[in-house]
């Protein structure tokens, strides 16, 4: 049977990447003996899937796994076993037995809120202003599969918000749409786009929540 | 943390630098020694060592003593660490390593030597020894390296030649007996109560002799093992479980061979039960049964279907270093029923002639009976090491090595009657190496072995089955330097780490101009140095530091190799004189022995 779970990654943990992230979270739950489906065929796995990537090095308050469990895994104290046995950060929050059929975590969320916490002089929220008033923001991805231009302003459904926090720290509030043609661009990257590469390599990273965008 | 924290986002693989594995340990109470345990290579080669994560286990479970790692970082994170001034830190507590009571860096391999200098230089330690008061660490050295630890002697307050198990203890005791005395001393009293635990070795008091440390019982010396299981990505990822310790098949080449002895298998039951824990406490699905000859286990298969009962078909198991006459039809099948991988066999030589040479007494026969199960048992790809560059070795020993391969090609078509075959062949430069029979031989030059090089593409032109891989001449060159060198090298090895030499293993890394430079400027050259005649030489560099056996017997086995006659296996057999057991007081522990 299909479990959704919700986790949260923190820390620590916020390091471990998308790819590397299935493996911990297989050896979280061998270590709980909690049991697992597996595949069939030559090489077995177990049956877990992802729901949209989260960046390296950022934090999630809430992300997604489908989990296929094996009929006796289910017991009251599920997520305190887990908990048990995964590594600092990672955290099961809640979990539901999915109906089948069900939509795929990628096919359900297409939005990500993210908090960026930034340091920022004056002159750099004049660059905050620059953005909300400019009909497009072009931004150039660079990754080892090549360069990408995008328009960071299309992937916005809603404004995005600046709350002063302390003298020169500030929080960035915003959403962006993970799925549409030319990909969605990490947090570091939009911070990089309206404030350059200095501000967005000093900030720390959230993923609020995902959510779904009509 | 607060300190790096915002630096990760700026370098490749964050996740080296900021710990956080399961089951590293914390301590929150306070203890009476802090230990950091040091690899001088990266984060996933390190965590990859199942020695370190021994010691890790051993010196955890004392209450009085906190073991926490480090690595050497990549240049990028170096680079965060030198612009921001921070110290190099370990990894679970991030506090700096100065503030540790011992420093122990594991001494794997020659070319990390730089890799040393520039941790202690992170840690904002001298990098000489002499430079280094009693308010800093005491930095311990240990590993095969030691077994020549001439060269780097300057930079080390200590080495512990042979086996950490049990002498970790002593050296930590020591240390907290002269802390709890105020110190009393100063540095000078602790190094000479080191000096006298039995396998330490102190340079500042001279070329004192050592004879190695060894467990005389594996089992009981290790306890249990609690593995750190990474968040990212490592070499070897998977379960470690050691079924045996030492090798007596007498292979003349390898030091490992020699400064392990003697053989000492683990108890069934005990390996059983290890195996269980460890795949319980990690999660791991895949456990390597590692050894030297892991297939000379005497339990070996009672092992694997141990295992494979216990945690289900979805466990499997690797075997690696699987000798090409002791495997059989059924250990393929037994490994290989979860997931068809790629089988490893190591001939050493390309002629029945130098195989002979250097006991590797593997036959024709045996590759061809080992090769035909294993691809019976459905695997398709074979990797085999050779060396090239062996005493006593001709070109035709060297063209020999391409002519096995095709033999294996041929082979793999008779038995499953189809091509497809790929075959790795693997050729490693022979280094002689301290405390074997060969450490008095020469090495090839470095157009010697590109010489070579050179015969064996030519011998594989035209064959597809066959992808020939082979090591870079430059790097075992002065690996060669530093593992038979002597204390004049210390200069030369700090002239290249200022000059920005560092990660030497790592081909991208390694620049062969900075090290010409670093030897010239010490008034040396790594051409004389290599070309060096050791086998007339009086007292060799670490003529003061015994592995057991006796230089006597180094003799007799290089004179035998030099007629090609063999010499047995004393594991199941009569003593063969190597005066390990006399001299260090152990024994074989071998469970095969009373059903033979």
């Amino acid at each position: 049977m299909m479990y959704r779970f919700v986790f949260e990654k923190r820390g620590t943990a916020s390091f471990i990447s998308h790819l590397e992230l299935g493996k911990v979270i297989e050896r979280s739950f061998r270590r709980a003996n909690v049991v697992v489906e597996y595949s069939e065929g030559f090489n077995p796995h177990m049956k877990l899937s992802f729901g949209p990537a989260l960046a390296l090095g950022c934090e999630s308050n809430g992300e997604y796994i489908d989990i296929k469990l094996s009929e006796t895994a289910v017991c009251e104290n599920l997520l305190e076993r887990i908990n048990a046995c995964t590594p600092p950060g990672v955290r099961f929050i809640s979990y539901l037995k999915l109906p089948e059929p069900h939509k795929s975590l990628g096919n359900i969320y297409n939005l990500a809120r993210y908090e960026a916490q930034l340091k920022l002089l004056p002159a750099d929220k004049a660059k905050f202003e620059e953005f909300m008033q400019s009909e497009q923001c072009v931004y150039e991805k660079i990754s080892p599969k090549g360069r990408k231009i995008v328009d960071v302003k299309k992937l916005l459904v809603e404004n995005p918000t600046l709350v002063k926090i302390s003298a020169e720290d500030y929080q960035l509030n915003y959403a962006v749409l993970l799925n549409l043609v030319g990909g969605t661009i990490k947090p570091a990257e939009f911070v990089t786009a309206i404030f350059g590469s200095n501000i967005a390599r000093n900030g720390k990273y959230c993923r609020n929540k995902l959510c779904s965008w009509n | 943390m607060k300190k790096i924290e915002k630096y990760l986002n700026q370098v490749t693989k964050p996740g080296r630098y900021v710990g956080g594995e399961y089951n590293s340990v914390i301590k929150e109470t306070p203890v009476e020694l802090r230990f950091a345990l040091a690899f001088p290579d990266t984060y996933e080669v390190g965590m990859s060592h199942l020695g370190s994560q021994l010691l890790y286990s051993i010196i955890n479970a004392r209450e009085n003593t906190w073991c926490e790692r480090v690595y050497c970082p990549w240049i990028d994170f170096e680079s965060v660490l030198r612009e921001n001034k921070i110290p190099l830190y370990a990894l679970e507590s991030k506090d700096p390593i100065s503030q540790f009571d011992i420093l122990g860096i594991t001494l794997q391999y020659e070319l990390t030597y730089t890799n040393i200098l520039n941790m202690l230089d992170l840690a904002q330690l001298p990098i000489y020894a002499a430079e280094r008061d009693e308010s800093m660490p005491l930095v311990l050295g240990g590993g095969p390296c030691a077994y020549n630890p001439e060269p780097i002697a300057a930079f080390f307050d200590c080495f512990l030649i042979g086996e950490g198990e049990e002498a970790v203890h002593d050296i930590c005791d020591c240390v907290i007996n002269w802390n709890q005395s105020g110190k009393t001393g100063g540095k000078a009293a602790l190094l000479s109560a080191l000096s006298i635990i039995p396998g330490v070795y102190v340079p500042a008091l001279g070329k004192h002799p050592v004879v190695k440390r060894v467990c005389r019982n594996l089992d009981a010396a290790t306890g249990k093992i609690v593995p750190i299981v990474p968040n990212i990505e490592i070499v070897h990822d998977r379960a470690m479980l050691e079924v045996f310790r030492g090798c007596t098949r007498g292979c003349r080449f390898c030091q490992a061979g020699f400064v392990y002895r003697p053989v000492r298998e683990r108890r069934l039951e005990n390996v059983c039960s290890m195996a269980k824990q460890l795949l319980a406490t990690s999660g791991y699905d895949e456990i390597s049964l590692t050894s030297l000859s892991s297939a000379d286990y005497s339990q070996i298969a009672d092992t694997v279907k141990c295992i494979q009962k216990d945690g289900s078909e979805r466990i499997s198991v690797s075997l690696p270093s699987l000798r090409m006459d002791s495997f059989s039809i059924d250990l393929a099948k037994l490994v290989q029923n979860v997931r068809k991988g790629s089988m490893t066999f190591a001939p050493e030589a390309g002629t029945q002639r130098l195989r002979d040479v250097i006991n590797k007494n593997v036959t024709d026969e045996d590759i061809d009976s080992a090769l035909t199960a294993a691809f019976s048992a459905g695997c398709r790809t074979v990797k085999l090491y050779f060396m090239i560059g062996l005493p006593f070795e001709t070109d035709v020993d060297v063209i020999g090595i391409i002519d096995t391969a095709r033999r294996v090609e041929r082979l793999f078509r008779s038995v499953t009657g189809k091509g497809g075959v790929k075959i790795t062949v693997s050729v490693a430069n022979f280094v002689p190496k301290a405390q074997t029979p060969f450490q008095r031989e020469k090495q090839n030059t470095a157009e010697e072995f590109s010489r070579k090089h050179g015969l064996l593409r030519e011998a594989a032109r035209n064959c597809r089955a066959v992808s020939l891989k082979y090591h870079d001449s430059a790097t075992s060159c002065l690996e060669g330097a530093f593992a038979r060198g002597g204390r004049e090298l210390a200069p030369v090895i700090e002239t290249a780490w200022r000059n920005s030499a560092k990660f030497d293993g790592w081909s991208e890394m390694f620049k062969y101009s900075v090290w010409q430079k670093a030897f010239a400027d010490n008034h040396l050259r790594l051409e004389e140095i290599l070309a060096a005649d050791y086998s007339t030489v009086s007292v060799l560099p670490w003529q003061h530091i015994s592995a057991g056996v006796s230089s006597g017997y180094f003799a007799s086995e290089l004179l035998k190799a030099s007629t090609g006659q063999l010499t047995a296996d004393c594991r199941r057999a009569d003593c063969i004189g190597c005066g390990v057991c006399q001299e260090l007081d152990v024994e074989v522990v071998d469970w095969g022995m009373s059903q033979r």
